[in-house]
């Protein structure tokens, strides 16, 4: 197998990114299971900058292959 | 210690933020939930009863006692498949404790009583292809013609002499060194998949529906959250994930008969939760693919949506 599959020539090729990284000002709450803003603790999904989805497709398309496993 | 009886699991990942919509929608209405996630598993103390079906697990100074007389619900958003992608940078040691934890979550089904949005062993075979297209004909939705097939010369699909669509049996990527290859649905001429050398992997060879419109509807039990996909006022003609950044997002309202074959074929795989592929072409609601483990988060902040509220309603009840 020297030639690629077709769907492998179409596919899109980038450079690879690691998608575990802390949305910027906020950590995760063990007791709450969530993000929080780091200055005020106020629920970051909350906040009209709220982090969006960051899977596979929500960073690539929009959203469902790995959910971080 | 605190000690803490949960009625809804949520079993995801901390960088999994569509998690965090449910969360926040679940602490407005009060519930008792807990979160576990993946890379987190080697920081909690967990112990697991089989047959008492207990489950207990210490998290700093919390306890968490969960049994199958109080466990209500539990959303399941993680990946059933542990997909080989190549190029592993994890050690040993990371490898085996994902194999392991991955194992123990699906263990997690002895808490069978539960609402699993959705059960592992559903989205097993509701991530099938195949066994989705055959589903979704079954209940009366159009399917377009459809091959997997390694050898597409000579097959019927490509005597149409019409585009056709060309995708994975399973996700299109590959980790390259430093790069990722993912694909997307493309789309081709007959003569050109004939030339072309396939052998090496089935693909998924379709009827290219044109013209169209696309529309994805998020099925949660019987709440239906239909939106359609526009580019300008059209739609696409390629995949929209193609060119993402033109797409824009509204509120469809589903005819009651597609409306209700799509809580059908939910119900059909067996699951709670999914969102659904479709096609609008002329009057014909086409069936493309359903996605146990979909992603929806994206729709909220673009529509409006309250997707976030009806899943928290639901695993609440």
């Amino acid at each position: 197998m020297t030639e690629l599959h077709p769907l492998l020539q179409r596919a899109s090729k980038y450079k690879r990114r690691d998608l575990s990284v802390a949305p910027a000002g906020c950590d995760y709450d063990d007791s709450k299971g969530l993000w929080v803003e780091s200055a005020t603790g106020q629920i970051a999904v909350d906040q009209p900058f709220r982090p969006g989805p960051t899977t596979k497709k929500a960073d690539i398309e929009t959203g469902e292959d790995q959910k971080g496993r | 210690m605190n000690m803490i009886e949960p009625r809804v699991l949520i079993l995801g990942s901390r960088f999994d933020f569509t998690c965090d919509y449910v969360v926040s929608a679940l602490r407005r209405l009060r519930v008792q939930y807990l979160r576990l996630n993946s890379e987190d598993f080697c920081r909690y103390r967990i112990s697991l009863d089989p047959v008492l079906r207990e489950l207990r697990i210490g998290l700093q100074e919390v306890n968490y006692f969960i049994s199958s007389k109080t466990l209500s619900s539990v959303l399941f958003r993680r990946p059933v498949f542990l997909r080989d992608y190549g190029d592993d940078r994890r050690s040993v040691n990371e490898i085996f404790s994902e194999i392991q934890w991955a194992a123990f979550v699906q263990n997690l089904l002895i808490f069978d009583e539960a609402r699993w949005y959705n059960s592992p062993a559903s989205t097993y075979r509701s991530e099938l292809k195949a066994v989705q297209l055959l589903e979704a004909a079954r209940l009366g939705f159009s399917v377009p013609q459809t091959e997997i097939t390694n050898y597409p010369a000579n097959r019927p699909i490509l005597a149409s002499g019409k585009k056709l669509a060309v995708k994975g049996l399973d996700t299109v990527m590959v980790r390259d060194r430093e790069y990722e290859l993912f694909g997307f649905t493309t789309f081709a001429d007959a003569e050109e998949i004939a030339a072309m050398e396939w052998a090496s992997a089935p693909a998924v060879i379709q009827q290219a529906i044109r013209p169209k419109v696309d529309l994805r509807v998020t099925v949660i039990e019987d709440q239906v959250y239909a939106v359609k996909v526009l580019d300008g006022d059209q739609g696409f003609i390629d995949d929209w994930r193609l060119n993402k950044t033109l797409a824009r997002f509204m509120p469809f309202d589903l005819p009651a008969v597609v409306r209700r074959r799509c809580t059908q074929l939910v119900a059909s795989l067996g699951l709670r939760f999914g969102a659904i592929d479709l096609a609008l072409s002329g009057s014909d609601y086409f069936f493309l693919e359903i996605n146990p483990t979909g992603e929806w988060a994206w729709l909220v902040d673009a529509t409006g949506l309250k997707i976030d509220e009806g899943l928290a309603n639901a695993l609440a009840s």
